[in-house]
């Protein structure tokens, strides 16, 4: 496989709804590649296009107006090559640990033994083997998180959608999980797509931090970031890049239309 | 004092209550001795448990019938918006209609037969155990489905293994639901008409004046039902809440 | 389940036993002591204060003297203005002996089985036969195209009666049982209402019926039946109470001279029933045809009233064999049925002589 051909490419995208107000346009314009190997952030207001954005890279939704590619081939459905982990996590509470785990490769068709042995070793990948036979409603809220990303990286998939992964958690738990995702992504190397509208989560995963604006959305600035790893939320180089892109999101800059919403530092 | 005890004493003092009101209106109230008189009796000689056994019969078969119809009809009305509009009104109004209402209708058609008594169990426990297939089809959170996508499920391959799982509690409750209209509509049935059953016997010791097998008889059906309870929908309940933890699907 | 409440369970098991055991004694103690009481009849005041008389009836052949007496007036005339009569209708004994237990009937037609049953089950103090009304009339009808030519080929066959325990139902039981049929097992015997009976018959869901006049014609008319077994045949003399007079005891007590002036009637209509059948069949048929909303043909009437004798005797041997047989039948309970007392026929006697006829024993 050529290592410089985009994982996700999106061409042209735009995409309207349909509402009581007549026809909204959610997002417009949209042109993004994510490399192989990126971690890029889609960083914008609450209520904008970051969701829907997300859904037509899944495949959940289909866009009005260009198109998205995944690996070259034209995305229409969702499928296990663009796993989604959703805010709510969506765990399946009739399985137990390691059924959910399972899931995917059973939709795969992957026999019984080689699912369990692949379902345990994501298992290891988040420290929770010992939990394989817990229930989900037995977890705690970071275990959980945990399972979700067992559950997605053991499918194999060309490129792991996150949306708002951070969203419910206290600050304690969203350390945790911004140092567990780099270390995942240490280990794997997988191309993450994640949407946020926190700014500092976003320095500090991210590769590339870019910026959508409010209704209708548009690409607004790409971001590269270029700290160390592994980065922490108060690193200085975070704060410093962060505080930057925000003021760029209230505007400042002069090719932005659109407010800054409620974009956050924290 | 211990739950256990709590609730002997208060039926042993229910049931002295009971006997005192005997001794002062005989003529109205039947004693509880006597009633147990009656019940063993009936079960070592009148051949209860024999009569317990063809109930029980019937309604495995009925319910059995009504759980097959009444998911594969749920699932339907949860697929289309069209059927839901329109035969899902019609369920809702029939609902509304004691299922002994059909006995008549069931009579005519089936004549004295065990068909006829099957299909108002059938009816009575239908409705509901359709109407919760949907509503906990369509309770579904949407978002369990779409993560399934994304990991590659599709077609009957989402349904089976997302959908309905998601959707069983909905269904184990309006199971429950049908299951009582089920046996309450077998014992109006079998009082009213048919012959065999514990119903029957019902019917049987009231045309012979005999109150003391009345009750007897009364005693037994609760106990049947209680025990059905506990041993089939007290379990079911106990497994899900293991899975799911307290919260509904 | 753990120890500690298995242990709990045990103790409050042992309690329960203990306290059951207790009211257990209570009962016989007071039982022995106080000897055990029947049902009773409950009370009922008529709200208007007047004078009422509930009576009870069948809209059937068997039960002539009631549906003419009503229907022309002769017991109103009899009984006098000052008194009401409340005529109530039934379909079967069992029912009617309820409203009676139920405080609801003072007085009725019935047949001889649910009038057994009355008494023993107050231990002999809640009803009284007063009189007998009908003798016969009742017979098994089988469906003409079943196939059945001896009692044997009812095995596996249904047989429907009127009501479980009713006259018909224990006389039905008695012969299946004679001729090896075991009811329940070997013939299905199913209590069903008359026209419900005749219902089936013609749906071919019935094979056979023992069920009175006018329906044991009406079948053979209306269904395909066919009069395999006239009861006649199976009592000595062909004379057996189908029909009797019930009283509540307390009424009784209370009003004899009503009941008196009700006998009275009752002989009175007996005779005219007798001596003038023709008329006295086509005034039932009219009545009848009102009540039940189908008049029948006279034929039908006329085949009807051959079957019947009607009497003022209740033919009290054929009461004890009744009884007998229903007890055979485990419809009175455990103990052998003490039916002394059961009839009281002093005002009876006290008519008939009054009018120059022959008392009876």
């Amino acid at each position: 496989m050529d290592a410089l051909a985009p994982v996700l490419s999106l061409k042209d995208v735009s995409k309207s709804f349909a509402s009581k107000q007549g026809m909204v346009d959610a997002l417009e314009d949209i042109n993004l590649d994510v490399a192989p190997r990126e971690v890029v952030c889609v960083l914008g207001p609450s209520g904008g296009g970051k969701s829907t954005l997300l859904n037509l890279m899944a495949g959940l939704d289909q866009p009005t107006e260009g198109e998205v590619r995944c690996n070259g081939v034209r995305v229409t459905e969702p499928g296990p090559d663009r796993v989604v982990i959703f805010q709510e996590l969506a765990l399946f509470p009739w399985l137990n640990v390691l059924g959910n785990v399972e899931f995917g490769l059973r939709m795969k068709g992957v026999s019984k033994d080689e699912r369990r042995r692949r379902a345990l070793e994501a298992l290891e990948l988040v420290h929770l083997e010992k939990f394989k036979d817990s229930f989900i409603h037995q977890l705690s809220g970071g275990m959980k998180q945990r399972v979700a990303f067992a559950r997605a990286l053991v499918i194999d998939p060309a490129i792991l959608l996150l949306d708002e992964p951070f969203g419910a958690l206290d600050p304690e738990t969203k350390d945790r999980l911004l140092a567990e995702i780099q270390e995942i992504w240490e280990k794997t190397h997988k191309t993450i797509v994640f949407v946020t509208h926190n700014v500092r989560e976003a320095v500090t995963l991210g590769d590339r931090v870019v910026l959508l604006t409010a209704r209708p959305g548009r690409i607004k600035r790409d971001y590269r970031v270029e700290l160390p790893r592994p980065r922490k939320i108060d690193d200085p180089g975070v704060i410093e890049l962060a505080d930057i892109i925000l003021g760029d999101l209230r505007g400042n800059g002069q090719n932005g239309h659109g407010e800054a919403g409620d974009v956050t530092a924290d | 004092m211990s739950p256990p005890i709590k609730k002997v004493l208060f039926y042993l003092i229910l049931a002295a209550l009971w006997e005192g009101m005997f001794q002062l209106l005989p003529g109205k109230v039947p004693s509880p001795i006597n009633v147990l008189r009656s019940l063993v009796e009936g079960i070592t000689e009148r051949g209860y448990l024999w009569g317990v056994g063809v109930s029980l019969r019937r309604i495995v078969l009925g319910f059995g019938v009504s759980i097959v119809v009444g998911i594969f009809l749920g699932i339907l009305l949860a697929w289309s918006r069209t059927l839901e509009e329109t035969m899902g009104s019609a369920i809702v109004s029939l609902q509304a209609l004691p299922s002994i209402c059909w006995l008549p209708l069931s009579l005519l058609w089936f004549g004295i037969s065990e068909e006829a008594i099957l299909f108002v169990v059938v009816i009575g426990s239908l409705l509901s155990i359709t109407m919760a297939t949907m509503t906990g089809i369509k309770r579904v959170p949407p978002i369990l489905t779409s993560a399934a996508r994304t990991m590659g499920a599709r077609g009957l391959g989402l349904h089976l293994p997302v959908t309905l799982p998601a959707a069983l509690p909905s269904v184990v409750e309006g199971m429950k639901q049908g299951w009582s209209f089920a046996w309450r509509s077998l014992m109006a049935g079998e009082l009213l008409f048919v012959t065999q059953g514990i119903g029957h016997y019902l019917g049987m010791s009231r045309d012979l004046g005999d109150m003391n097998q009345v009750v007897a008889v009364m005693l037994l059906i609760v106990a049947i039902g209680l025990i059905v309870d506990l041993l089939v929908f007290a379990t079911l309940e106990q497994k899900i809440r293991e899975r799911w933890g307290l919260q509904k699907g | 389940m753990n120890l500690r409440k298995a242990g709990e369970w045990v103790q409050a098991l042992v309690i329960g036993a203990a306290g059951m055991t207790g009211i257990f004694l209570f009962h016989q103690w007071r039982e022995a002591s106080h000897g055990s009481k029947g049902y009773e009849i409950q009370r009922r005041a008529d709200p208007s204060g007047r004078k009422v008389l509930r009576l009870g009836y069948f809209p059937a052949v068997t039960h002539a003297q009631a549906v003419l007496g009503v229907s022309q007036g002769t017991f109103q005339k009899a009984l006098g203005s000052e008194v009401a009569i409340e005529p109530n209708l039934f379909s079967a004994g069992p029912e009617a002996v309820e409203a009676i237990f139920a405080g609801s009937l003072d007085l009725v037609y019935v047949g001889a089985n649910p009038a057994i049953n009355a008494h023993v089950r107050s231990k002999g103090g809640a009803v009284r036969i007063i009189a007998g009304s009908a003798s016969g009339g009742a017979a098994l009808v089988v469906r003409g195209d079943a196939n059945i030519t001896s009692p044997s080929d009812l095995r596996g066959k249904r047989i429907a009666t009127p009501q479980l325990g009713n006259t018909q139902d224990v006389a039905a039981r008695s012969w299946l049982l004679g001729k090896g049929l075991v009811p329940g097992k070997d013939v299905d015997v199913v209590p069903l209402k008359n026209p419900d009976q005749l219902a089936l018959m013609q749906r071919k869901d019935l094979d056979a019926v023992w069920t009175v006049e006018p329906w044991v014609s009406r079948l053979v008319r209306e269904a395909g039946g066919r009069v395999f077994l006239d009861e006649r045949e199976l009592w000595p003399g062909g004379a057996f109470a189908t029909t009797v007079l019930l009283v509540n005891t307390r009424f009784l007590n209370e009003h004899p001279d009503l009941i008196r002036r009700w006998l009275k009637a009752h002989v009175e209509l007996t005779q005219w029933v007798t001596s003038r059948p023709d008329e006295a069949r086509r005034i039932v048929n009219t009545e009848l045809g009102r009540i039940t909303g189908k008049a029948l043909p006279d034929e039908v009437i006329a085949d009807a009233f051959a079957r019947i004798q009607f009497t003022w005797d209740p033919m009290a041997a054929t009461i004890a064999e009744s009884a007998r047989r229903a007890f055979e039948q485990d419809f009175l309970g455990k103990v052998k049925p003490d039916l002394s007392g059961i009839t009281d026929l002093r005002l009876l006697n006290e008519v008939l002589r009054d009018a120059g006829l022959a008392p009876l024993q």
